[in-house]
């Protein structure tokens, strides 16, 4: 089979659009034909995490894209740089990082990015889509482009994220591919009455992130008020104590108004694992004694949908995690809720209905790419 | 990507985020919070089950590879588009050759319990040699 590629693609690989584009996307074939890809795709959009300084390698990239002309191939912001460029006489760092992070930031504006320099680009005025294919850096970013956005980038990379940027092409896999957004795990949470929605995020998003891996999840029970600073944190939390890049939360986000659209594409013989979390704010976490357990498994085995459930006991593991699937309601995190108000896309009250309305796809006005 | 490369082995009990869990200047794991941490990854074949956290990895896993502080090679039972893209910046712009491979789970269990691998990769096709 191999990778395919179409004109455009040779085109760009012959160094028709510049020699930066052309060792782009040297670097895009070999990763999508690392990564078994068939075609590659357009993207509408980027976000660069590589202006960031972490070392000489940063500058030694940029630098050479930069020496050959580069330029971007579609609107692309840019992730936090090392250097709060408003207010510079602020850093109290080692000088070598103060002019070479500052550099780096510079450079990748040279390329034609935006200076946005911010890790939240989901919250600026223009942002991608339902179904619409991007490439983003920044893992917290990208966890809620797929999520809560609805667009498709795969997780990527510094550096690749540029090459995308430079070449408005990416291979298609990962979670570019319909087929590998469904959920192979359910999570099925009991929300206690009192915990507050931002302390649940953060609780739930360690659990998924550390027990989870890379495996998409499907969250049942979530509060229908969960609003996108909620989700914000429940994504950053789970891609960062995992590789999590993509989440369903069920009647909530917009790829999953029911569980059966969430595991809806999922390949016949596979079967996804079911793991029951008693979180409670009130009661001390499940004592993982044989006798309690098997009550519980009993329990829950009798339901009528059971495939296989198997009970999450934060009690019963050696991970951290039970410490934070624990938090009382006394103490909820306070710090993730902004004083500004990003809870315009809340999902409409419908007491009537028992499936809330899911997010309504925001707008996508200016992601229309520019090739 | 051709090339070898052979190691020890170290196998980490939970998936290392490079940024912030690595000190590309010395090698060593840095975050304080995973059971390996003050491990050395110089040179050896890192064997761990997947990639984690930050996209950013790829910029101290490409950096440690070129301070030669990084992994000889490294195997995981699932592929990871952000240590991928590490690896091969890493070989672009300083010719350092880390190969990546993503093994069916029982190999990988295979060389999780190894004490030396040695990978021969001719850009096709990827022989493991695991020696017990």
């Amino acid at each position: 089979m191999g990778l395919k590629r179409e004109a455009i693609d040779d085109a760009l690989l012959n160094g028709e659009f510049g020699e930066a584009s052309a060792f782009a996307m040297r670097l895009l074939v070999k990763f999508g034909e690392a990564l078994g890809a068939k075609r590659f795709i357009d993207i509408v959009g980027a976000h660069i995490d590589g202006c960031l300084y972490h070392g000489q390698v940063s500058l030694d990239f940029v630098d050479r894209l930069v020496a050959l002309d580069g330029r971007v191939r579609v609107p692309t912001t840019l992730n936090v740089g090392s250097l709060d460029l408003i207010h510079p006489e602020l850093f109290r760092g080692d000088e070598a990082l103060r002019r070479d992070g500052r550099r780096l930031m510079e450079a990748h504006v040279q390329l034609g990015c935006t200076p946005s320099f911010t890790c939240a680009p989901y919250q600026l005025a223009k942002r991608p889509g339902l179904g619409q294919h991007i490439a983003w850096g920044e893992s917290n970013a990208i966890v809620f482009a797929n999520s809560v956005l609805g667009a498709r980038t795969h997780r990527y990379g510094d550096f690749l994220d540029l090459c995308a940027a430079l070449t408005g092409r990416v291979p298609e896999q990962g979670l570019h591919l319909a087929e590998n957004r469904f959920a192979r795990l359910v999570y099925e949470i009991e929300a206690p009455a009192g915990l507050a929605n931002d302390a649940l995020a953060v609780a739930i998003g360690h659990l998924i992130g550390s027990k989870s891996g890379d495996k998409i999840a499907a969250i049942v029970g979530l509060p229908r008020d969960m609003s996108e600073d909620d989700f914000k944190a429940l994504g950053a939390v789970a891609a960062s104590s995992g590789a999590v890049g993509l989440f369903h939360a069920v009647g909530l986000t917009p790829e999953a108004p029911t569980l059966a659209d969430a595991l809806l594409k999922r390949p016949s013989g596979c079967q996804p694992k079911r793991l029951k979390t008693p979180f409670s704010a009130s009661r001390p976490p499940l004592k993982a004694t044989q006798s309690r357990r098997s009550a519980s498994v009993r329990r829950i085995s009798r339901s009528p949908n059971s495939i296989g459930f198997l009970l999450f006991c934060p009690a019963s593991s050696q991970n951290p995690v039970s410490t934070s699937t624990s938090i009382p309601a006394a103490t909820p995190i306070r710090h993730f809720r902004r004083a500004a108000t990003w809870r315009g896309l809340k999902p409409p009250a419908s007491p009537s209905s028992s499936i809330p309305a899911p997010m309504s796809p925001p707008s996508c006005a200016g992601w229309k790419g520019s090739s | 990507m051709t090339g070898e490369a052979e190691g020890p082995v170290l196998t980490l009990r939970e998936p290392l985020s490079f940024w912030g869990g690595l000190d590309p200047h010395t090698g060593l794991i840095i975050d304080r919070w995973h059971p390996d941490c003050g491990c050395s990854l110089a040179g050896t074949i890192l064997v761990m089950e997947s990639g984690r956290g930050s996209s950013s990895s790829s910029t101290v896993l490409a950096e440690s590879l070129r301070l030669r502080t990084g992994p000889a090679g490294i195997i995981l039972a699932a592929p990871d588009a952000i240590l991928l893209i590490g690896c091969l910046v890493a070989f672009e712009l300083y010719g350092v050759a880390c190969p990546l491979l993503a093994l069916e789970r029982s190999d990988w269990q295979a060389c999780a319990a190894a004490k030396t691998i040695k990978i021969s990769s001719d850009g096709q096709k990827s022989t493991v040699i695991a020696s017990i």
